[in-house]
């Protein structure tokens, strides 16, 4: 014969719970071994030897009168275009620059800042009375520069590195 | 013009003065350093970056150059001492001993008995001492030095014999510079006049000690006949100097007066200036002639005797003079003497002022070293003024107006003049302090030195500005990200502008900023971020944005949006979720809250937002929210859900509120079928669980029988609510509804009441027929909520049986809880025999009893009960008080187990198989205990 019983309550479960560990999405910038952009200075003095032709040394030195040449790189290192990039060059005090020493390996404007003018492109005239009386244009010296710089025609593309050279000469 | 410095110096008086044409450069001095470094700035992702690149520095080398001057011509007297004086420069950019030598020149009509360099460091023409020197003392860039060189004529020398020597300069730093002059002597019989001249600082009007403008020299110019004779018609000259060594203009101004007498040695009458003759005789009869006119002094004396000696002196106000020196050399002729010979070249060296101005305009003049001692006096309105000045001009502070952002930059562009008389570099600090009635930037702020309107760094906070030039640059402050907002600021910072030529030398101007300091906002708001939440509002007129419910265990998802306004600095949210507006609550325990983004990834930050200058940021992302199983219904207040948005950056904030409501489950049960026996006329009492399994608490729903009423055959049946000890006795009452169970409470969640259907077969019943009932609970159900359904309709009915046996024998099944294993059923942790349900925990032993007992009135034969270990379960043998199974009749004639099996095994467990006889009355009693399973 059957018995009847309501039977043992099951034992008790134990739930074992199992946190998710919140995992934290941090935004952050890729890691570029040297930083997005980077950037180089370097300067040589041009020394003319004996035949005429140049040679840049090493510009720890020089003498009044001597000439300093500037190299600035600036390199992207990331993916992306940069735009409206500017690069600025500036022309150390007890040294102007020298006309026409300008390079630059992108398309680029050149402009220099002068004064009472700011930021012009070059050749720049200022207007003047002349000996006769009589308003005259005259080109603005060169030496009348304080700073230069390149504004890049486009973006500077990735994996690109834009580059200028210009000339100083010392004071004597 | 001179040459402007690197950040737009720009010389004003000299443009005036030197046309157009060749550059006046002045060489840098050796061991300073050209220092460049380039900026550059460019745009990515809506943001502007600033990059600088290293620093190089180009030393300046020593450059040696001198110059030694003048080549002169004298006449003197058989056997005399003839002097020379010269002036000797260092063009050098860097200190030099410059050696010094002289000689006498052959081809000549004589040689000089010696000839000897003595120093003359105050240029009077006479020797310091009588010390002969062989080279200057160490001269620095640009100094001279005065040397006097005596030849001696030999006695033997002819009238109008002459004869030269050589003065010869050569660079220690560079022996390949050199120098030299040629003097020439002219012996003469006559009468020989000789002059020296020398100036000394008469009235010093600004009491500083030195030469400076404003101050009165006294000149006294000595005249001397070293000849053999008188010297006839000696007229002296001297013409005040209109510029100064470094031919820049000046102005000497002649004063004769009371306090300043033009006198002559020999008279103590005034001189007067007016072409008007002879006006003094001497003693001798000797006569002057004295005249100045447009700052040129004449002399005339009609004689002077062989060995005389005489002065005339005469004063001047320096009434304009630049740093520097003024040289000058007063002339004699006489009968004897046809070309004019030079005194010695005397010097007056107008020493170096330092004074400069930073202010927001250039300056005229020095009004102070502090803030706001420069003002419209001293500033001048019409020439360079700062670019980026808010506030009032010429007051010696750069104010800014504009609102900024806290990260963000703010620029004041200042303006430097120089108002010494010579180059200097001034190099710039910043304290951030207030210097009025403002306070100082936020702590954290940073200040940068740049060039006017770029990222261009001033180099080592160094400006270059020559004599009276102005220049410009740029203090870029910028705030902190962390820092409060404040509306209507004003921050006030000290620069100062210190020279190195004179580090005493300091003047400062301020900064000030008057603009609010903003700090970027967020919203908080439902998926569109344009309907729920939008601006400030975490409420929805204090009801939640959106109401959902779901099930206990079911995540309801949500969907939100953060934004970061256009115009704003980028930033970044931590999310959380509170149960509380004051976001210091989580919710209760078991509820998990989850944020996800539209990539399907968990997070709880919202990563960097950028927003551009016309278009917001915005971050979209899911809410999950899932109430735990088994949670209480909400009823009427559903779950509070604040969702914040956290900037770990700024403390910027926003939420937004939203409710979760659990779903009621409404599930009621009634278990289990059971089939029993009785005997005719018997009585049985079948116990059932009535269960709440939902999550709200049944007030009211119908207990009572189901289709088929245990009616069939005669029988009657009655329910009875268990008043909890398990077993129908006469304090259990009738139950008809779940209203009746605890006192008209119901059932709780989860809690159970036992009920009992007591079923009596007629006397006359015959054995073998089997009634079947039905007991259910209704599906119409009261909750605390009100009128609800059941969810589950199928476990509202149990179906029972009742069989009529012949022997009326009952069996009766017990069970109890020995929690111990110990084979006694007693304490607080067992639980004693019982027919109702029990609850043990795994480990734990329970003991059966089933009772087989002969009811009837005839004897029962045969009788065997047979029963089986439960799942889960195991038979336990060894307690610490025997729990083997065991059988007996009526409590003492034991009877074999003849199936059981081995301890800790399971099976089935029966009393002899031979079976037993009950007579009526009698009892026969099956004892075993099993463990639960761990």
């Amino acid at each position: 014969m059957s018995g009847y019983f309501d039977g043992c309550k099951t034992s008790t479960l134990q739930f074992a719970y199992a946190f998710v560990a919140m995992i934290v999405l941090l935004v952050t910038p890729a890691a570029y071994a040297e930083g997005p952009v980077t950037s180089s200075l370097e300067a040589f003095i041009v020394e003319v030897g004996e035949d005429g032709k140049e040679s840049l040394m090493p510009a720890d030195k020089v003498l009044p009168g001597g000439v300093i040449e500037y190299h600035i790189t600036y390199s992207n290192n990331t993916s992306d275009g940069l735009a409206n990039f500017v690069v600025n060059g500036d022309i150390p005090e007890q040294t102007r620059y020298i006309a026409n020493s300008q390079e630059v390996n992108l398309a680029a404007n050149f402009q220099a800042y002068i004064e009472d003018l700011g930021w012009v492109d070059i050749p720049a005239f200022r207007t003047i009375t002349n000996n006769d009386g009589q308003p005259e244009k005259v080109e603005i010296n060169p030496s009348e520069y304080t700073a230069l710089h390149w504004t890049l025609a486009g973006d500077l593309s990735p994996e690109t590195s834009v580059s200028v050279v210009y000339r100083v000469k010392v004071d004597s | 013009m001179l040459r402007k410095t690197n950040f737009t110096g720009l010389v004003v008086f000299f443009a005036f003065v030197f046309s157009l044409g060749a550059a006046y450069a002045q060489a840098p001095d050796a061991g300073q350093v050209i220092g460049n470094q380039a900026a550059a700035t460019y745009e990515s992702g809506g943001q502007s970056f600033t990059v600088e690149s290293n620093l190089v520095e180009t030393t300046i080398n020593p450059v040696f150059a001198l110059s030694i001057v003048a080549d002169q011509a004298k006449t003197t007297a058989p056997g005399n001492f003839v002097y020379f004086t010269h002036v000797i420069t260092n063009n050098a950019n860097t200190p030099d001993t410059i050696s010094l030598s002289a000689s006498d020149n052959t081809g000549d009509d004589f040689d000089f008995l010696a000839i000897d360099i003595f120093a003359d460091a105050n240029s009077d023409g006479l020797p310091d001492n009588l010390i002969t020197i062989s080279q200057t003392p160490s001269l620095n860039a640009g100094e001279v030095y005065s040397i006097v060189v005596r030849a001696t004529v030999p006695p033997s020398a002819a009238d109008t014999d002459q004869a030269s020597l050589s003065v010869d300069a050569v660079s220690t730093g560079d022996a390949s510079v050199t120098g030299s002059v040629t003097d020439t002597v002219t012996v003469s019989t006559g009468g020989i006049v000789s002059l020296q001249k020398d100036q000394t600082l008469q009235n010093d009007a600004d009491g500083n000690g030195v030469f400076s403008e404003g101050d009165t020299v006294r000149v006294v110019i000595t005249y001397e006949n070293a000849g053999l004779s008188d010297a006839l018609n000696v007229n002296l000259e001297d013409i005040l100097p209109t510029t100064n060594a470094d031919s820049e203009a000046i102005t000497l101004t002649y004063v004769n007066n009371a306090t300043f007498p033009a006198l002559w040695s020999d008279s103590s009458t005034t001189l007067t200036d007016s072409a008007d003759g002879n006006e003094l005789t001497n003693g001798q009869g000797d006569s002057i002639n004295y005249t100045q006119s447009g700052g040129t002094i004449t002399a005339a004396i009609d004689a002077v005797p062989a060995g005389r000696v005489g002065t005339v002196t005469f004063y001047y106000t320096l009434t304009s003079i630049e740093e520097g020196n003024i040289e000058n050399i007063a002339t004699v002729t006489s009968t004897a003497q046809g070309t004019p010979e030079n005194s010695n070249t005397s010097i007056v060296t107008i020493a170096a002022t330092t004074q400069v101005v930073l202010a927001d305009a250039e300056a005229t003049s020095v009004g102070g070293p502090n803030v706001g001692d420069e003002g419209t006096t001293e500033l001048d309105s019409t020439s360079t003024d700062s670019n980026t000045d808010d506030g009032t001009d010429e007051d010696d502070v750069v104010t800014e107006a504009d609102d900024a952002f806290a990260g963000a930059d703010v620029r004041f562009n200042m303006v430097l003049t120089n108002l010494s008389d010579i180059t200097d570099s001034f190099v710039l600090g910043v304290a951030n302090t207030a210097y009025d009635d403002g306070t100082a930037f936020p702590a954290g702020t940073t200040f940068q030195f740049v060039q006017t309107g770029t990222s261009t760094p001033i180099v080592s906070n160094t400006v270059v500005l020559t004599a009276g030039a102005v220049g410009t640059f740029d203090v870029v402050a910028t705030f902190p990200t962390g820092a409060s907002a404040v509306t209507g600021a004003d921050f006030e910072a000290t620069v100062t502008a210190t020279s190195s030529e004179d580090n005493s030398v300091t003047n400062d101007g301020g900064i000030n900023f008057t603009g609010d300091l903003l700090v970027g906002s967020v919203d908080q708001t439902d998926e569109t971020g344009a309907t729920g939440g939008v601006g400030a509002n975490v409420t929805n007129g204090g009801a939640p944005w959106e109401a959902g419910s779901t099930d206990p265990g079911q995540t309801l998802v949500y969907n939100m949006r953060v934004s970061v306004p256009a115009g704003d600095p980028s930033n970044s949210f931590n999310l959380s979720a509170y149960s509380d507006a004051g976001f210091t609550t989580s919710l209760p325990a078991g509820w998990t809250v989850e944020f996800y983004d539209t990539s399907n990834n968990n997070i709880t930050n919202t990563g960097t937002l950028t927003p551009t200058g016309v278009s917001a940021a915005t971050f979209d992302f899911e809410v999950r929210i899932t109430p735990p199983a088994g949670v209480a219904a909400s009823g009427p207040t559903p779950q509070d859900v604040y969702v914040q948005a956290l900037s770990p950056v700024n403390g910027v904030t926003d939420a937004i509120y939203y409710t979760v409501a659990v779903n009621e489950i409404v599930d009621v049960s009634i278990a289990a079928n059971t089939a029993v026996q009785v005997a005719p006329g018997g009585v049985v009492a079948i116990p059932h669980t009535v269960t709440n399994n939902g999550n709200s608490t049944v007030t009211a729903g119908s207990v009572g029988f189901g289709a088929d009423p245990f009616t069939d055959t005669g029988m009657t049946a009655s329910i009875f609510l268990d008043d909890g000890n398990g077993v129908l006795d006469g304090s259990d009452t009738a139950i008809t509804n779940i209203s009746d169970i605890n006192g008209g409470a119901g059932l709780t969640a989860g809690e159970s009441a036992t009920i009992f259907v007591r079923v009596q077969a007629p006397a006359g019943a015959a054995p073998g027929i089997i009634e079947t009932g039905d007991v259910a609970i209704g599906t119409s159900l009261t909750t605390q909520f009100g009128s609800a359904s059941d969810s589950v309709n199928a476990n509202n009915t149990v179906a029972d049986s009742v069989e009529v046996i012949s022997g009326d024998l009952t069996l009766v099944k017990r069970q109890g809880v020995d929690a111990a294993c110990d084979g006694v059923i007693s304490g607080a942790s067992d639980t004693a025999l019982t027919q109702g349900a029990i609850t043990a925990d795994p480990g734990h032993c329970i003991v059966y009893e089933i009772v087989a007992a002969n009811t009837g009135s005839q004897p029962a034969t045969n009788v065997i009960i047979t029963d089986a270990t439960p799942s889960f379960t195991t038979l336990e043998t060894s307690c610490a008080t025997s729990c083997v199974p065991a059988a007996d009749i009526n409590g003492s004639t034991t009877v074999t187990i003849s199936t059981s099996p081995a301890d800790e095994g399971a099976g089935g467990i029966s009393t002899d198989v031979a079976g037993v006889a009950l007579s009526s009355g009698d009892t026969l009693t099956l004892t075993f205990t099993v463990q639960i399973n761990q």
